[in-house]
Protein backbone atom coordinates (compact mmCIF):
# COMPACT_ATOMS: atom_id res chain seq x y z
CA UNK A 1 0.00 0.00 0.00
CA UNK A 2 2.93 2.73 -0.74
CA UNK A 3 1.69 6.20 -0.90
CA UNK A 4 -1.45 5.38 0.49
CA UNK A 5 -2.49 7.06 3.64
CA UNK A 6 -3.80 4.74 6.10
CA UNK A 7 -7.19 6.70 6.70
CA UNK A 8 -8.10 6.27 3.14
CA UNK A 9 -7.19 2.85 2.89
CA UNK A 10 -9.91 2.41 6.03
CA UNK A 11 -11.98 4.56 4.67
CA UNK A 12 -11.95 2.86 1.21
CA UNK A 13 -12.52 -0.51 2.61
CA UNK A 14 -14.89 0.02 4.76
CA UNK A 15 -16.93 2.05 1.18
CA UNK A 16 -16.77 -1.65 -0.29
CA UNK A 17 -17.52 -3.15 2.72
CA UNK A 18 -20.50 -1.35 3.10
CA UNK A 19 -21.49 -1.45 -0.83
CA UNK A 20 -21.27 -5.05 -1.14
CA UNK A 21 -23.34 -6.15 2.11
CA UNK A 22 -26.05 -3.42 0.92
CA UNK A 23 -25.28 -4.78 -3.04
CA UNK A 24 -25.65 -8.67 -2.26
CA UNK A 25 -28.45 -8.34 -0.23
CA UNK A 26 -30.55 -6.33 -2.04
CA UNK A 27 -30.02 -9.10 -4.83
CA UNK A 28 -31.67 -11.83 -3.16
CA UNK A 29 -34.59 -9.80 -2.44
CA UNK A 30 -35.17 -7.56 -5.83
CA UNK A 31 -38.58 -7.28 -4.74
CA UNK A 32 -38.52 -5.46 -1.33
CA UNK A 33 -35.80 -3.32 -3.49
CA UNK A 34 -38.20 -2.41 -5.70
CA UNK A 35 -40.74 -1.83 -3.02
CA UNK A 36 -38.46 0.59 -1.57
CA UNK A 37 -38.04 2.69 -4.22
CA UNK A 38 -41.92 2.84 -4.92
CA UNK A 39 -41.97 4.06 -1.90
CA UNK A 40 -39.81 7.23 -2.73
CA UNK A 41 -41.77 8.52 -5.52
CA UNK A 42 -39.22 9.56 -7.41
CA UNK A 43 -38.39 6.78 -10.41
CA UNK A 44 -40.99 6.70 -13.06
CA UNK A 45 -42.52 3.10 -12.74
CA UNK A 46 -41.52 1.29 -15.96
CA UNK A 47 -37.82 2.05 -14.81
CA UNK A 48 -38.50 0.65 -10.99
CA UNK A 49 -37.91 -2.38 -11.75
CA UNK A 50 -34.67 -2.95 -13.84
CA UNK A 51 -33.28 -0.40 -11.50
CA UNK A 52 -33.94 -2.87 -8.47
CA UNK A 53 -32.50 -5.51 -11.14
CA UNK A 54 -29.11 -3.34 -11.78
CA UNK A 55 -28.17 -0.95 -9.12
CA UNK A 56 -27.36 -4.06 -6.42
CA UNK A 57 -24.81 -5.77 -9.26
CA UNK A 58 -23.70 -1.69 -10.08
CA UNK A 59 -22.82 -1.49 -5.89
CA UNK A 60 -21.41 -4.89 -5.71
CA UNK A 61 -19.13 -4.08 -8.42
CA UNK A 62 -18.15 -0.63 -7.12
CA UNK A 63 -17.47 -2.27 -3.82
CA UNK A 64 -15.26 -4.92 -5.26
CA UNK A 65 -13.50 -1.94 -7.51
CA UNK A 66 -12.68 -0.46 -3.74
CA UNK A 67 -11.14 -3.11 -2.39
CA UNK A 68 -7.71 -2.54 -4.78
CA UNK A 69 -6.27 -2.44 -8.04
CA UNK A 70 -6.39 -0.35 -10.89
CA UNK A 71 -10.19 0.61 -10.63
CA UNK A 72 -10.30 1.87 -7.48
CA UNK A 73 -10.12 5.63 -8.82
CA UNK A 74 -13.79 4.71 -11.16
CA UNK A 75 -14.73 2.68 -8.12
CA UNK A 76 -14.69 5.80 -5.79
CA UNK A 77 -16.09 8.08 -8.38
CA UNK A 78 -18.74 5.32 -8.32
CA UNK A 79 -19.54 5.46 -4.50
CA UNK A 80 -19.64 9.26 -4.60
CA UNK A 81 -22.60 8.93 -7.06
CA UNK A 82 -24.08 6.47 -5.45
CA UNK A 83 -23.91 8.48 -2.19
CA UNK A 84 -25.31 11.42 -3.81
CA UNK A 85 -28.60 9.67 -5.52
CA UNK A 86 -29.03 8.32 -1.78
CA UNK A 87 -28.50 11.62 -0.47
CA UNK A 88 -31.08 13.30 -2.86
CA UNK A 89 -33.33 10.63 -2.00
CA UNK A 90 -33.69 9.95 1.33
CA UNK A 91 -33.20 14.16 1.77
CA UNK A 92 -36.75 14.06 -0.87
CA UNK A 93 -38.33 11.95 1.52
CA UNK A 94 -38.29 13.77 3.71
CA UNK A 95 -38.67 17.09 3.16
CA UNK A 96 -42.25 15.31 1.79
CA UNK A 97 -43.37 13.39 4.89
CA UNK A 98 -43.23 10.06 3.02
CA UNK A 99 -42.81 7.07 4.94
CA UNK A 100 -40.24 5.46 2.82
CA UNK A 101 -38.35 1.84 2.97
CA UNK A 102 -35.32 1.84 0.37
CA UNK A 103 -34.48 -1.81 1.71
CA UNK A 104 -31.25 -0.56 1.28
CA UNK A 105 -29.47 -3.32 3.39
CA UNK A 106 -32.37 -6.05 2.19
CA UNK A 107 -35.33 -6.86 4.95
CA UNK A 108 -32.47 -6.20 7.99
CA UNK A 109 -35.08 -4.16 10.16
CA UNK A 110 -32.31 -2.74 12.49
CA UNK A 111 -30.60 -1.38 9.45
CA UNK A 112 -33.91 0.19 7.94
CA UNK A 113 -34.27 3.80 9.33
CA UNK A 114 -36.60 7.25 9.39
CA UNK A 115 -35.67 9.72 6.55
CA UNK A 116 -33.57 11.78 8.78
CA UNK A 117 -32.12 8.59 9.25
CA UNK A 118 -31.37 8.23 5.66
CA UNK A 119 -30.31 11.78 5.38
CA UNK A 120 -27.50 11.26 7.81
CA UNK A 121 -26.11 7.63 6.90
CA UNK A 122 -26.09 8.93 2.88
CA UNK A 123 -24.67 12.01 3.90
CA UNK A 124 -22.07 10.27 6.16
CA UNK A 125 -21.05 8.09 3.12
CA UNK A 126 -21.17 11.16 0.59
CA UNK A 127 -18.33 12.75 2.54
CA UNK A 128 -16.07 9.37 2.63
CA UNK A 129 -16.50 8.29 -0.69
CA UNK A 130 -15.98 11.87 -2.09
CA UNK A 131 -12.84 11.95 0.28
CA UNK A 132 -11.66 8.58 -1.08
CA UNK A 133 -12.25 9.67 -4.64
CA UNK A 134 -10.52 12.76 -4.46
CA UNK A 135 -7.21 11.07 -2.49
CA UNK A 136 -7.81 8.19 -5.27
CA UNK A 137 -7.23 11.30 -7.93
CA UNK A 138 -4.29 13.11 -6.33
CA UNK A 139 -2.81 9.84 -5.72
CA UNK A 140 -2.86 9.13 -9.07
CA UNK A 141 -2.48 12.35 -10.29
CA UNK B 1 -6.35 19.90 -8.37
CA UNK B 2 -7.98 16.88 -10.31
CA UNK B 3 -6.58 16.37 -13.59
CA UNK B 4 -9.66 16.88 -15.94
CA UNK B 5 -8.65 13.78 -18.20
CA UNK B 6 -8.43 11.03 -16.14
CA UNK B 7 -11.53 12.11 -14.25
CA UNK B 8 -13.75 12.28 -17.47
CA UNK B 9 -12.51 8.28 -17.98
CA UNK B 10 -13.53 7.59 -14.72
CA UNK B 11 -16.85 9.48 -14.85
CA UNK B 12 -17.30 7.43 -18.85
CA UNK B 13 -16.26 4.03 -17.66
CA UNK B 14 -18.84 4.61 -14.28
CA UNK B 15 -21.73 5.19 -17.10
CA UNK B 16 -20.59 2.19 -18.82
CA UNK B 17 -20.11 0.20 -15.80
CA UNK B 18 -23.60 1.07 -14.34
CA UNK B 19 -25.61 0.53 -18.12
CA UNK B 20 -23.48 -3.24 -18.07
CA UNK B 21 -25.02 -3.76 -14.44
CA UNK B 22 -28.71 -3.08 -15.75
CA UNK B 23 -28.26 -5.21 -18.56
CA UNK B 24 -26.64 -8.19 -16.69
CA UNK B 25 -29.31 -7.53 -14.22
CA UNK B 26 -32.46 -7.67 -16.57
CA UNK B 27 -30.93 -10.67 -18.05
CA UNK B 28 -29.84 -12.55 -15.09
CA UNK B 29 -33.75 -11.70 -13.94
CA UNK B 30 -35.10 -13.90 -16.89
CA UNK B 31 -32.85 -17.08 -16.00
CA UNK B 32 -34.80 -17.37 -12.95
CA UNK B 33 -37.46 -20.00 -12.50
CA UNK B 34 -39.50 -17.16 -11.05
CA UNK B 35 -38.64 -13.92 -12.89
CA UNK B 36 -39.85 -10.41 -11.56
CA UNK B 37 -41.79 -8.79 -14.04
CA UNK B 38 -40.31 -5.91 -15.29
CA UNK B 39 -43.60 -3.92 -15.20
CA UNK B 40 -43.68 -2.98 -11.10
CA UNK B 41 -46.89 -4.05 -9.14
CA UNK B 42 -46.98 -2.89 -5.53
CA UNK B 43 -46.78 -5.54 -3.04
CA UNK B 44 -50.15 -5.67 -2.52
CA UNK B 45 -51.25 -6.49 -6.06
CA UNK B 46 -48.46 -9.57 -5.79
CA UNK B 47 -50.36 -11.32 -3.20
CA UNK B 48 -51.58 -14.86 -3.78
CA UNK B 49 -55.33 -15.21 -4.12
CA UNK B 50 -57.20 -17.52 -3.66
CA UNK B 51 -60.13 -18.57 -6.05
CA UNK B 52 -61.47 -20.95 -3.74
CA UNK B 53 -63.26 -18.04 -1.22
CA UNK B 54 -66.79 -18.15 -1.93
CA UNK B 55 -68.19 -14.73 -2.61
CA UNK B 56 -71.70 -13.53 -1.64
CA UNK B 57 -74.49 -10.98 -2.64
CA UNK B 58 -75.85 -7.67 -1.85
CA UNK B 59 -79.03 -9.70 -1.17
CA UNK B 60 -77.03 -12.36 1.05
CA UNK B 61 -75.58 -9.75 3.41
CA UNK B 62 -78.90 -7.97 3.60
CA UNK B 63 -81.03 -11.06 3.86
CA UNK B 64 -79.19 -13.57 5.42
CA UNK B 65 -79.54 -13.53 8.96
CA UNK B 66 -76.16 -15.60 8.75
CA UNK B 67 -74.34 -13.22 6.65
CA UNK B 68 -76.06 -10.27 9.13
CA UNK B 69 -74.41 -12.38 11.64
CA UNK B 70 -71.02 -11.73 9.76
CA UNK B 71 -68.47 -8.80 10.84
CA UNK B 72 -67.25 -7.25 7.73
CA UNK B 73 -63.88 -6.51 6.54
CA UNK B 74 -63.20 -3.14 4.72
CA UNK B 75 -59.98 -3.64 2.44
CA UNK B 76 -59.76 0.24 1.30
CA UNK B 77 -57.33 2.23 2.17
CA UNK B 78 -58.37 4.58 5.81
CA UNK B 79 -59.20 7.46 3.84
CA UNK B 80 -62.01 5.79 1.99
CA UNK B 81 -62.72 4.09 5.33
CA UNK B 82 -63.45 6.87 7.16
CA UNK B 83 -65.66 8.60 4.66
CA UNK B 84 -68.33 5.64 4.76
CA UNK B 85 -68.28 1.56 5.33
CA UNK B 86 -70.97 -1.00 6.17
CA UNK B 87 -71.97 -1.33 9.37
CA UNK B 88 -69.86 -2.15 12.28
CA UNK B 89 -66.84 -3.23 9.27
CA UNK B 90 -63.23 -3.34 10.39
CA UNK B 91 -60.55 -1.35 8.57
CA UNK B 92 -57.91 -3.90 7.06
CA UNK B 93 -56.58 -2.00 4.12
CA UNK B 94 -54.27 -4.49 2.14
CA UNK B 95 -51.48 -2.61 2.53
CA UNK B 96 -51.25 -3.52 5.99
CA UNK B 97 -52.22 -7.05 5.44
CA UNK B 98 -48.70 -6.86 3.07
CA UNK B 99 -46.99 -5.60 5.61
CA UNK B 100 -48.21 -8.57 8.43
CA UNK B 101 -50.49 -6.20 10.83
CA UNK B 102 -53.49 -8.33 11.03
CA UNK B 103 -54.72 -5.97 14.34
CA UNK B 104 -58.13 -5.10 15.35
CA UNK B 105 -59.70 -8.61 13.91
CA UNK B 106 -62.02 -10.58 16.35
CA UNK B 107 -60.22 -13.41 18.31
CA UNK B 108 -61.87 -16.17 17.20
CA UNK B 109 -61.05 -17.76 13.89
CA UNK B 110 -64.10 -19.53 13.78
CA UNK B 111 -65.89 -16.30 12.91
CA UNK B 112 -67.40 -15.11 9.99
CA UNK B 113 -65.90 -12.17 8.26
CA UNK B 114 -66.99 -11.21 4.82
CA UNK B 115 -64.32 -8.37 3.14
CA UNK B 116 -65.12 -5.90 0.47
CA UNK B 117 -63.27 -3.24 -0.89
CA UNK B 118 -64.63 -0.33 -3.50
CA UNK B 119 -66.30 -2.40 -5.68
CA UNK B 120 -65.80 -5.28 -8.72
CA UNK B 121 -62.97 -4.34 -10.49
CA UNK B 122 -60.97 -3.81 -6.92
CA UNK B 123 -58.50 -6.66 -6.49
CA UNK B 124 -57.84 -5.90 -2.40
CA UNK B 125 -60.87 -7.77 -1.14
CA UNK B 126 -59.92 -11.15 -2.75
CA UNK B 127 -55.97 -10.24 -1.30
CA UNK B 128 -57.03 -9.62 2.13
CA UNK B 129 -59.51 -12.39 1.96
CA UNK B 130 -56.56 -15.06 0.97
CA UNK B 131 -54.25 -13.82 3.71
CA UNK B 132 -56.62 -13.63 6.42
CA UNK B 133 -57.24 -18.23 5.29
CA UNK B 134 -53.58 -18.00 5.28
CA UNK B 135 -53.53 -16.82 8.36
CA UNK B 136 -56.24 -19.36 9.94
CA UNK B 137 -59.44 -17.87 9.75
CA UNK B 138 -62.25 -20.73 8.24
CA UNK B 139 -65.37 -18.92 7.35
CA UNK B 140 -64.05 -15.89 5.00
CA UNK B 141 -65.70 -14.79 1.93
CA UNK B 142 -66.04 -11.95 -0.27
CA UNK B 143 -68.64 -9.40 -0.75
CA UNK B 144 -67.84 -8.46 -4.30
CA UNK B 145 -70.19 -6.01 -5.32
CA UNK B 146 -68.35 -3.96 -2.76
CA UNK B 147 -68.70 -0.28 -0.92
CA UNK B 148 -70.53 0.52 -4.89
CA UNK B 149 -73.02 -1.42 -4.65
CA UNK B 150 -73.67 -1.23 -1.13
CA UNK B 151 -74.07 2.49 -1.09
CA UNK B 152 -76.01 2.64 -5.06
CA UNK B 153 -78.62 0.66 -3.22
CA UNK B 154 -79.67 2.75 -0.79
CA UNK B 155 -78.13 1.32 2.33
CA UNK B 156 -77.03 3.76 4.57
CA UNK B 157 -73.45 3.68 5.94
Amino acid sequence: MVGIREPTMIARLTLAAVLLIAGILKVLDPAGFADGLASFQLVPAPLIVPLALGVPLFEILTGAALLGGRFRSPGALAATGLAAAFTVSYATAWLRGLDVSCSCFGSIQFLQVTPAGGVLRAVVLLALSAWVAREEHRRRA
Amino acid sequence: MFRTVPMLRDAALVGLAFLACMGAGIAINFLQTEPLPLAYKPRAQRLPTDSRIPTVSLADITSDDRKKASVFIDAREPVFFEDGHLPGAINLPASRVAGGDFRGLPPDPATPLIVYCSGRDCPDSHLVASALVAKGFQNVSVFSGGWDEWSASGNQP
